[in-house]
C-alpha cells in the first residue's frame, strides 16, 4: 500500500495546530507544549562540572517520603547543549546558519538561534529562548548508581612508570539510570516544534567524553499541552520515587529499574497534577501518542513531506524577521 | 514564598572568575518573572526598559518588594563551553566568558516577598527566574495589610522605589539594576502598611 505523506495534512501538524500559534509571536503568549521524556542512559556516562565527582545534589526522596538523598544531576545546560548541536549539524547540512559559530558570532537568523535564542557577541541584538528546561535528577540515590572507573593509560615503550604514562579516577553513573525531565516548548510554531523534536529524538549522547560513552535513549512519554508549566523536574523525579517506593519498598535501590515501571508511574504524576492544576492541562499519552509519533516517522522518512516541513520553518523564521525589521 | 526547584544563577558580583548570585530576588526581575511586566522575545539594543515596562504597574496599582532570604545555601559549579569544529584550536579569546565558575542558588531555598495591589491579583504558582529560567514554586497567601507609618522595616526593599530614603540600614546589596537594602531605619516616621508585626513602606516602582 502505498500512502501520502505530507506535512500539511499530517497527524502530528493538525494535533499541534490546536494549542501552538501559526506565527512566531514578538511578545509572549505563552501558549505550551511540553514534552515529558524519560532519559534512558544505556552506557556509563560522566556528569560532572568538577572533573573526578559526578554532580550531586541533596535534596527531599519524595513529596510523601520526605528523607533526604543525594541525587545525580543531569545539568540542563548539559541537556540542551547537546542537542542544539544536533540541530546545527543539520542546519549545516541544508547550509542553514553556515556562518553561526558558538563562542565567534551567532548569526541570529537559523532555526537554532531564533527558536533556542542567542546574545550577540558582537553588535547588538539578542533573542530570548522559547525553549524551557530544567536540571534533572535521578529517581535513586547517588550511591546505588555510581561506580569509580580508573583511566590507565599506558606508554607504548617497554619502560614502564615514566612521567608520560596517566592513572587517574574517575566517579561513573552506571548504565540504566533514568532521568525523567521535561522540556517546555513555548510559543512555537508546529513546524518548529518539529525541530525541536528532531533534536531530542537525534541526540544519542550527553556528558563528559561522549564520543565513547553517555549513550542515552530519549523516551518521550507523554506531551502536555496548555497555557504555563505544570511542574517541575524535581517534583516530577519526586513524585516517581513515592510512588516507586509503594511498590517495591526498600527494594528500590537494589536493581536497576525496569523502564515500563518508570514510565507508569511518570503518567501517574502527571496525572495527578493535571487533576490539581488551576488551569486545564491536556495531556497527550499511550495510543494518541504512538499515532503522533508514527506520524513523525512518516513525516521524516518521506522526501517530499520533509521537504514541505522544512520550507515552512523557513517560510515562518522569514516571516518573524520581517516583522522584527519593520 | 517562593521555593527554588532548581539551581537559580544570576550576576551579581564577578570576581576574577567566580560568577556569584546574590541571596535576594529583585523586585523587578519578580514582576517580570509573574508576568506582570512584559518584554519582547527579541532585543534589538541591549539595553533596559524598566521604566516603560513598569509604568503601567503603578497606573493599575500593583507593587511587588524584593524577596528577602528565608533559607539559601550555595554551591559553587564550574562551567566550561567548547567549539563546534572537529578541530579544537585556541583562538585569541574574545572577551566572552567560555570558562569559570558560579556560585549559584541550590534547589530548595526559600525566599519571601510581599505583593501590594488595589484589586485581587492572579499568581502563577511557578514562575522562572535567573539567567538559567530555573523554576521556582509559589506558595500565596492573601493578607490585609493596614495603612500607617513605621520607623523600621526588616524586609528587603528596593531605594530606587522610596519615597523616602532610609536613614540607616543593616544591610546593602550593590546588585544591578538598582541597590536593595534589607533593615531599613528612618529618622521620622514615614508612610507605609503593617502587615502583622511587619512594617513595609509605601513604595512605587522606579520612582527616583
Amino acid at each position: 500500500m502505498i500512502t501520502q505523506t505530507s506535512w500539511k495534512d499530517s497527524f502530528v501538524k493538525k494535533r499541534l495546530e490546536k494549542q501552538l500559534p501559526n506565527e512566531i509571536p514578538l511578545f509572549p503568549k505563552r501558549q505550551c507544549v511540553s514534552l515529558v521524556i524519560v532519559r534512558e542512559f544505556d552506557s556509563t556516562a560522566v556528569l560532572t562540572t568538577e572533573g573526578q565527582t559526578l554532580d550531586v545534589e541533596l535534596v527531599r526522596c519524595g513529596r510523601k517520603n520526605k528523607d533526604l538523598i543525594s541525587r545525580v544531576l543531569l545539568q540542563k545546560r548539559k541537556q540542551i547543549a547537546p542537542e542544539r548541536r544536533t540541530g546545527r549539524a543539520f542546519n549545516r547540512d541544508l547550509g542553514w546558519g553556515e556562518k553561526c559559530a558558538y563562542m565567534e558570532q551567532m548569526c541570529g537568523k537559523c532555526p537554532d538561534c531564533l527558536i533556542y535564542g542567542f546574545a550577540a557577541t558582537s553588535g547588538e541584538g539578542a533573542q530570548r529562548s522559547r525553549v524551557w528546561t530544567d536540571s534533572g535528577f535521578a529517581i535513586r540515590s547517588y550511591e546505588a548508581m555510581q561506580r569509580s572507573i580508573t583511566l590507565n593509560a599506558i606508554s607504548d615503550t617497554t619502560r614502564g612508570g615514566i612521567s608520560g604514562s596517566a592513572f587517574a579516577e574517575r566517579e561513573h553513573i552506571r548504565p540504566q539510570v533514568f532521568f525523567p525531565t521535561i522540556e517546555t516548548a513555548v510559543d512555537v510554531t508546529p513546524s518548529e516544534f518539529m525541530y525541536i523534536l528532531r533534536n531530542i529524538l537525534a541526540t544519542t549522547r550527553y556528558g563528559a567524553e561522549s564520543n565513547r560513552q553517555g549513550f542515552v535513549q530519549n523516551h518521550v512519554v507523554a506531551m502536555l499541552f496548555s497555557r504555563g508549566e505544570v511542574l517541575s523536574n524535581l517534583a516530577l523525579t519526586q513524585g516517581v520515587y513515592d510512588r516507586l517506593l509503594e511498590r517495591k519498598g526498600e527494594n528500590l535501590n537494589e536493581f536497576p529499574l525496569e523502564r515500563s515501571e518508570v514510565v507508569e508511574a511518570v503518567l501517574d504524576v502527571l496525572h495527578e497534577e493535571a487533576r490539581e492544576s488551576y488551569l486545564p492541562v491536556e495531556i497527550c499519552a499511550g495510543e494518541e501518542l504512538q499515532a503522533l509519533l508514527a506520524s513523525v516517522r512518516d513525516l521524516w522518512r518521506s522526501e517530499e513531506a520533509n521537504e514541505e516541513w522544512l520550507r515552512e520553518l523557513e517560510n515562518d523564521h522569514r516571516a518573524y524577521l520581517e516583522k522584527l525589521s519593520k | 514564598m517562593i521555593e527554588l526547584e532548581d539551581f537559580l544563577f544570576f550576576s551579581s558580583m564577578e570576581k576574577g572568575k567566580v560568577a556569584e548570585t546574590a541571596p535576594l530576588l529583585h523586585n523587578y526581575a519578580l514582576a517580570y518573572a509573574m508576568s506582570w511586566a512584559v518584554s519582547p522575545y527579541y532585543h534589538e539594543h541591549q539595553a533596559p526598559e524598566y521604566e516603560r515596562h513598569l509604568q503601567p504597574l503603578n497606573h493599575e496599582g500593583i507593587y511587588i518588594f524584593p524577596a528577602s532570604p528565608v533559607e539559601v545555601t550555595h554551591r559553587l559549579m564550574q562551567y566550561n563551553t567548547t567549539p563546534e569544529p572537529f578541530l579544537m584550536t585556541r583562538a585569541q579569546s574574545l572577551g566572552y566568558p567560555n570558562w569559570g565558575f558560579i556560585k549559584c542558588i541550590r534547589p530548595g531555598s526559600r525566599f519571601e516577598t510581599y505583593a501590594l495591589s488595589y484589586n485581587p491579583l492572579s499568581f502563577p504558582s511557578r514562575i522562572r527566574l535567573g539567567k538559567w529560567m530555573s523554576q521556582a514554586r509559589l506558595e500565596v497567601e492573601e493578607v490585609d495589610p493596614e495603612r500607617g507609618k513605621g520607623k523600621h522595616c526588616p524586609a528587603m526593599i528596593n531605594v530606587q522605589d522610596l519615597p523616602k530614603i532610609p536613614t540607616y540600614f543593616t544591610s546593602m546589596y550593590n546588585v544591578l539594576p538598582t541597590r536593595l537594602v534589607m533593615g531599613a531605619e528612618w529618622e521620622n516616621e514615614v508612610e507605609g502598611y503593617w502587615v502583622g508585626e511587619v512594617f513595609l513602606p509605601e513604595a512605587v516602582f522606579w520612582w527616583r
